[in-house]
């Protein structure tokens, strides 16, 4: 049963066998996993289900009631930016673009080699888990006839310099092309893990899920985890109502990079060497803005539905993009008059977005308010990197007849017209407070490694030092994963969620 | 929704919100709607009730400081809606350029907040020829909000 604020104002104190904190990716396989397996599974969401009837096109609405901080949540540091994260039954997973790729094998070696994960990522439970979740989510390459001819351009300017590229495989069936996935899918197709996981278990089958539940506290005993607690939050006035208890033996926390870490510690949990918290990593990232001659037409065709990974720049990634015009316009452009007149271009318009590994570190603290506090340090030789990528990609659109090329970037030229123009970016010279990015991809908050001095998560999962408290989201990655992370998150949390569950690989 | 006293911090952001959108999309011969057309004051009533409390105290202290903070940040000896229309967007555009970081953070959050709400009202839409690729467009504004959301944060 799914569990609304109706049903809840007065709070709940329930028992089971497992509670899972966080319905996106990571913690709706690990409830999926644990209820398949017979254990009377409670999961518990922050924020409310949302259908596509729920769903509204107007952009800052929706987020205010669907995403963390309403969608204005900011990561600081060397590049301030936004960390656009769903708030919702589902999760990210509702509001993302739905790519899934599998973990590249260069980086599998890289954690295997850092943090001795081998048992974890050598077991062909790993490769049989990702077999798993793009079956049930099912995964397929964007299918042309949704590509529209923003995508299709993105496509041609990577083949224009040479980069191979192809359909994005993503978790949608049926995809209509609407270019609006950052409001959800009005359509339904999309294969969020709500959809795909959670529903299915819960309305016929033993799946407990409470929504608008936000946990404040791991409840513990001794050394052993014994439960969660916290208060029912209403999700149109945000007022805290009832308080809730969840008593279980086994809790799976899944509520994020900066909520995991947060709870954990607001819990006296502060893991190995008082490392939970104390590391994050995220990709950084990039975009550029191009106006053909020709009507692109930018809000038909799949959100993202065409991508490259650089052959030449380890842990570099090119997407095509689009979003509602209400986000993606915001930073573009002049004010008054002249923005108006520019916004007749937007119909020429097609974006390409540049994701790069990097060397991120950072933390999550409690802020005076009460949430996460994100902090990240970007190298400067990570945007130099980044810039490299972000020429390619700006002589691609204008080989491909781009009439001019904005990038994400402050302190060059706005309106880059030829490839002697666009060497600014590449001077050396670009700092990281200069490039506009967005958080969208972050991890490594509560690593997981098999030294306790890198990592305060064992590779099974668990907590070290607590009994019966496991983490099962993107907090566990030891450092980026270059590519999109929801399909290693759920793989992740498929492999530890089946050996709790003694299910087998 | 209770009316605010014209002392509160809600009144003072949105008057402070108004002479910002004023001033971004103006009144023009180029076809494109205004911040009138697009109902930009109300609809960001609205959008500051459905926040969360705490990106909702940011923004109504982002708009309340502009308006209020004008002699401070812009060397005007008035209130920034007392302004003309074109000193204002001149200020907001030099405030964007600006390489101190604090005021480049004030214009461009006012540009962004301000875009948010212009570029999501169906008549801006129609404006930069947005098609309806899908069929299962939702009614607009279908997210319900507490009109009595603010009604704590009045000041008189």
């Amino acid at each position: 049963m799914i569990h609304g604020v109706e049903d809840l104002r007065r709070g709940f104190d329930v028992d089971a066998d497992a509670v899972v904190v966080g319905s996106g990716p990571g913690g709706a396989v690990a409830a999926a996993n644990l209820a398949e397996a017979g254990l009377r599974t409670v999961l518990v969401e922050a924020g409310p289900r949302v259908r596509p009837e729920d769903m509204t096109r107007d952009a800052p609405l929706f987020m205010a009631r669907h995403y963390w901080d309403g969608g204005l949540r900011l990561v600081g540091g060397s590049s301030p930016g936004p960390a656009m994260q769903g708030r919702c039954l589902g999760g990210s997973s509702v509001v993302n673009s739905a790519i899934m790729l599998r973990l590249p094998d260069w980086v599998r070696d890289a954690w295997c080699a850092g943090d001795g994960l081998d048992p974890l990522l050598r077991d062909p439970a790993f490769d049989r888990a990702f077999d798993r979740v793009f079956q049930r989510c099912r995964v397929a390459p964007t299918p042309m006839a949704v590509m529209g001819r923003r995508n299709l351009l993105i496509r041609d300017a990577l083949t224009h310099q040479g980069l191979p590229s192809g359909p994005l495989p993503r978790a949608v069936h049926a995809c209509e092309g609407c270019a609006d996935c950052i409001t959800g899918c009005h359509a339904g197709r999309k294969q969020s893990v709500d959809r795909a996981y959670v529903t299915p278990l819960a309305e016929d089958g033993p799946l407990d899920v409470y929504t608008c539940s936000p946990v404040r506290r791991v409840l513990t005993r001794g050394d052993r985890a014994v439960g969660v607690a916290g208060r029912v939050v209403d999700p149109v006035t945000h007022r805290a109502l009832g308080r809730f208890r969840v008593r279980a033996k086994t809790v799976v926390m899944a509520a994020g990079v900066a909520h995991t870490p947060l709870i954990l510690r607001a819990s006296g949990i502060r893991g190995s060497h008082g490392l939970i918290g104390a590391t994050l990593s995220a990709h950084v990232t990039a975009g550029a803005f191009a106006i053909m001659d020709e009507v692109v037409d930018p809000w038909v065709g799949a959100t993202q539905g065409w991508g490259a990974i650089s052959p030449d720049i380890r842990g570099l990634k090119y997407e095509s993009l689009w979003a509602a015009p209400s986000l993606i316009a915001v930073n573009w452009g002049d004010v008054g008059e002249p923005w108006l007149r520019d916004l007749g271009e937007m119909k020429h318009a097609t974006v390409v977005a540049l994701v790069y590994r990097g060397n991120v570190t950072g933390r999550v603290r409690r802020s005076p308010a009460g949430g996460p506090r994100l902090t990240l340090r970007i190298p400067d030789h990570d945007v130099h990197t980044l810039m490299r990528g972000l020429k390619v990609a700006v002589d691609g659109l204008l080989g491909v007849g781009a009439r001019y090329v904005t990038p994400s970037v402050q302190g060059v030229s706005q309106q880059i017209r030829s490839e002697r123009e666009s060497g600014t970016l590449v001077s050396g010279r670009v700092k990281p407070r200069q490039v506009k990015m967005t958080f969208n991809h972050m991890f490594g908050s509560c690593r997981v490694s098999a030294d306790p001095r890198r990592g305060p998560i064992d590779l099974d999962g668990a907590v070290r030092g607590v009994r019966g408290l496991y983490v099962s989201d993107a907090s566990l990655f030891p450092s980026g994963s270059a590519v999109n992370p929801q399909a290693t998150v759920m793989a992740l949390a498929d492999v530890i969620s089946r050996r709790l569950a003694d299910l087998g690989g | 929704m209770a009316s605010p006293g014209p002392l509160s911090l809600t009144r003072v952001a949105l008057r402070g919100f108004a002479a910002a959108a004023e001033a971004l999309y103006p009144e023009n011969d180029l076809g494109a709607p205004d911040w009138r057309d697009t109902e930009m004051v109300a609809r960001a009533e609205r959008w500051f009730v459905a926040l969360p409390p705490k990106p909702r105290a940011l923004l109504l202290a982002l708009f309340s400081g502009l308006e209020l903070g004008t002699p401070l940040l812009g060397r005007r000896w008035r209130a920034f809606s007392r302004l003309p229309v074109l000193e204002r967007t001149a200020l907001v555009r030099r405030w964007r350029a600006s390489s101190i970081a604090p005021l480049k953070l004030l214009g461009d959050s006012i540009k962004s907040a301000t875009s948010m709400i212009y570029l999501s009202h169906p008549a801006a839409l129609r404006h930069v020829g947005q098609l309806k690729a899908c069929d299962h467009v939702a009614p607009d504004l279908g997210v319900p909000v507490d009109p009595a959301a603010l009604s704590s944060e009045e000041t008189s």
